[in-house]
């Protein structure tokens, strides 16, 4: 799926208006891996937010897989999310109540998908993270990394055409870190997943197709 | 999300904080409790009443009387009337009588089905065999007369040997309970009435004619606050009334009887009776003025019982509230993997939903078994001897009502927390630390 962002603006606020986004012009081919590094604040998670469609622009448009997300209601949206777009958040996002098997169903849940058909491609999409054994248990007792690795299953269980990851190692040391992220590139290059990836982690950039860097709501090239 | 996944999730949610749920459902259940009891307890009452009144008077029937008559002036209730000093002359000087002049015309008037003197014939006293001798009133029962009985059966309205004992007198006449009185005989003494009170004399009127008539009690009418009055065939009382008067020409009331009138026919029967001159006191007016006055007290204590629900919903709106300010992340996350608007709506909703059922379900049913358990013990105490009453009615169709009422409420309560929930920025929602 590609993506193309035509000079995208963002502005929040009514009185003290922030100008999040000030023209973006952006391309992300069909199964690449593209990077965007920045600082915090410079606009990134924004960017990352937009050509997801969980926010809408000031102006400017997004084109994913060849719509423009802005023509979209808010049912084609969700559909589209729910479909084809994985989600891969820094801070997991696991439901506490929930055992990891329900977790990594989720999306499927929300599809309608009924109760043994999503166990089923959800036992699967966990044996593909080596998580099969933790099926049972609570999401929220798992270590770190292996709530990253819930998060990558719940992702892939949608066999989506687009992963959208919001520093994925953030909260992971070092070790941790590298294991979730070869297991993101190895399913990436594996399945020809277009992927987007948030970081200010220049190491981690590198392991991308390319990498473009945002300060101040605009793309500089690359250093 | 498919119905039976919001409910799991709803109630995955509702277990969160089980505390909360449980006093949020206590409030439904409390509100729909006391909805319940009230309704219960007015349509008990209701239900008493008309029970109650049965024991004097039977519905479709009326009392008609010379609007300008004795009676008339003394049954008068109703209607205010202005000052005519030519009737108050007539009234004072003497009583005016009905006669079989008047059954006739009573007769022709539409949808009266039967029409009988009724006359007031006055015993000494009763006794049962060699028991004490106590006063009594008689009154009659007609062809298809109901009356609502203890024990016994109504007799043959032909019947002249049969009497229908009312239920105060079991103990002073030595019966130790209804079923033992049925079939057992008991006499009243009669005395002729003298023709003019001029120069009667305590020894003139010992002197008068007088007889022993012996009756058997057929049945015995439930006990009711006030004594009622015995009550022998319109034959017996017709021959009593000849015994007694000398004449069964006159008298002060018509007996009548009706089809089943709707509230318009009854009006139209009464406006026709009242064209020819004749008051009319209906059974029907009576249990009218009653429930009249048990449906102010019913709306009054529904009205505070619906306050008690609303205060409920109240807490229901608040509790949500602060769900919703708890779990926007989980909202945002359910939002970015595709739930939409109306699903996050439905999740919230079903949550109130579940709140409602329990609530509902809950406080109808403890007001039920309360009655189930309240009944018999008020039946030995309270209410002892008034057979047939239950004080707590619970009719089923109001019960599903209040249920599905509760319901409603919680419905209502959970919308704008759950609308709040839909419209959440989802990228907010995630951001939050």
């Amino acid at each position: 799926m590609m993506i193309e962002v035509k000079d995208l603006h963002k502005t929040y606020g009514k009185a003290k208006p922030f100008e999040a986004l000030r023209g973006i012009d952006l391309t992300v081919g069909d199964g690449e891996c593209l990077a965007v590094v920045g600082k915090s604040g410079s606009g990134k998670s924004t960017l990352l937010h937009l050509m997801a469609g969980l926010d809408t622009p000031t102006s400017g448009t997004v084109q994913v897989g060849g719509r423009m997300l802005n023509k979209l209601g808010d049912g084609e949206l969700a559909a589209m999310r729910n479909e084809s777009f994985g989600f891969i958040f820094q801070r997991y996002f696991l439901l506490p109540r929930y055992s990891v098997l329900e977790n990594v169903a989720l999306p499927l849940m929300i599809r309608d998908v009924g109760r043994a058909d999503r166990e089923r491609r959800a036992t699967g999409s966990l044996a593909e993270v080596g998580l099969s054994d933790k099926a049972g248990n609570r999401a929220t007792d798992l270590s770190g990394g292996e709530q990253q690795r819930v998060v990558i299953a719940r992702a892939l269980v949608i066999e989506p055409n687009m992963i959208f990851a919001d520093e994925p190692t953030g909260n992971l040391d070092s070790e941790t870190g590298e294991q979730v992220v070869s297991l993101m590139f190895d399913i990436q290059k594996r399945r020809g997943l277009t992927m987007v990836m948030v970081t200010h982690d220049f190491d981690l950039a590198g392991r991308c197709d390319r990498t473009v860097t945002v300060r101040d709501g605009r793309i500089i090239e690359a250093p | 999300m498919r119905s039976v996944d919001y409910l799991r999730t709803a109630e995955s949610n509702l277990s969160r904080s089980r505390l909360r749920t449980a006093l949020v459902i206590l409030a439904i259940v409390i509100g729909t409790f006391t909805l319940s009891m009230t309704t219960e307890f007015t349509e008990g009452v209701r239900q008493f009443i008309h029970v109650q009144a049965r024991a004097f008077a039977q519905p479709d029937t009326l009392n008609v009387y010379l609007k300008n008559g004795d009676t008339g002036r003394r049954l008068r209730a109703s209607a205010v009337e202005e000052y005519n000093p030519l009737r108050a002359a007539v009234a004072a000087r003497d009583v005016t009588y009905m006669t079989p002049q008047d059954i006739e015309r009573i007769r022709k008037t539409p949808n009266v089905s039967k029409a009988y003197p009724r006359y007031r014939v006055q015993p000494d006293y009763v006794r049962a065999g060699s028991s004490k001798k106590y006063l009594i009133s008689v009154d009659s029962f007609y062809p298809n007369t109901s009356i609502s009985l203890a024990a016994g059966k109504l007799p043959e309205a032909e019947d002249g040997k049969a009497m229908l004992l009312p239920y105060q007198y079991l103990a002073p006449l030595g019966f130790s309970k209804a079923t033992d009185a049925v079939g057992q005989k008991v006499t009243l003494h009669f005395t002729q009435a003298p023709q003019s009170l001029s120069g009667l004399s305590p020894s003139a009127l010992a002197n008068m004619p007088a007889r022993d008539v012996e009756y058997i009690i057929s049945g015995v009418l439930i006990d009711t606050l006030q004594p009622q009055n015995a009550y022998l065939s319109y034959r017996e009382v017709t021959d009593l009334q000849q015994f007694q008067f000398g004449t069964i020409d006159r008298f002060s009331l018509v007996f009548v009887f009706t089809p089943q009138l709707s509230k318009p026919d009854l009006r139209a029967l009464k406006a026709a009776l009242d064209n020819e001159g004749y008051g009319v006191f209906a059974y029907a007016d009576a249990i009218d003025r009653f429930d009249r006055i048990i449906n102010v007290v019913r709306i009054a204590l529904n009205g505070l019982a619906i306050i008690v629900l609303l205060v409920a919903m109240i807490g229901i709106v608040n509790i949500m509230l602060i769900s919703v300010a708890e779990r926007t992340q989980e909202i945002g996350l359910l939002k970015a993997l595709g739930l939409r608007r109306r699903g996050v709506f439905s999740v919230f909703m079903y949550e109130a939903l579940v709140i409602g059922l329990w609530g509902g379900l809950l406080g109808v049913g403890l007001a039920v078994g309360f009655g189930l358990i309240l009944n018999p013990v008020l039946g030995r105490t309270l209410l002892k001897g008034l057979e047939g009453v239950k004080l707590l009615s619970f009719p089923p169709g109001a019960m599903v009502g209040i249920f599905l009422l509760a319901v409603l409420v919680s419905l209502v309560a959970g919308t704008m927390p759950a609308l709040r929930a839909s419209r959440l920025d989802p990228v907010d929602a995630l951001r939050r630390e």
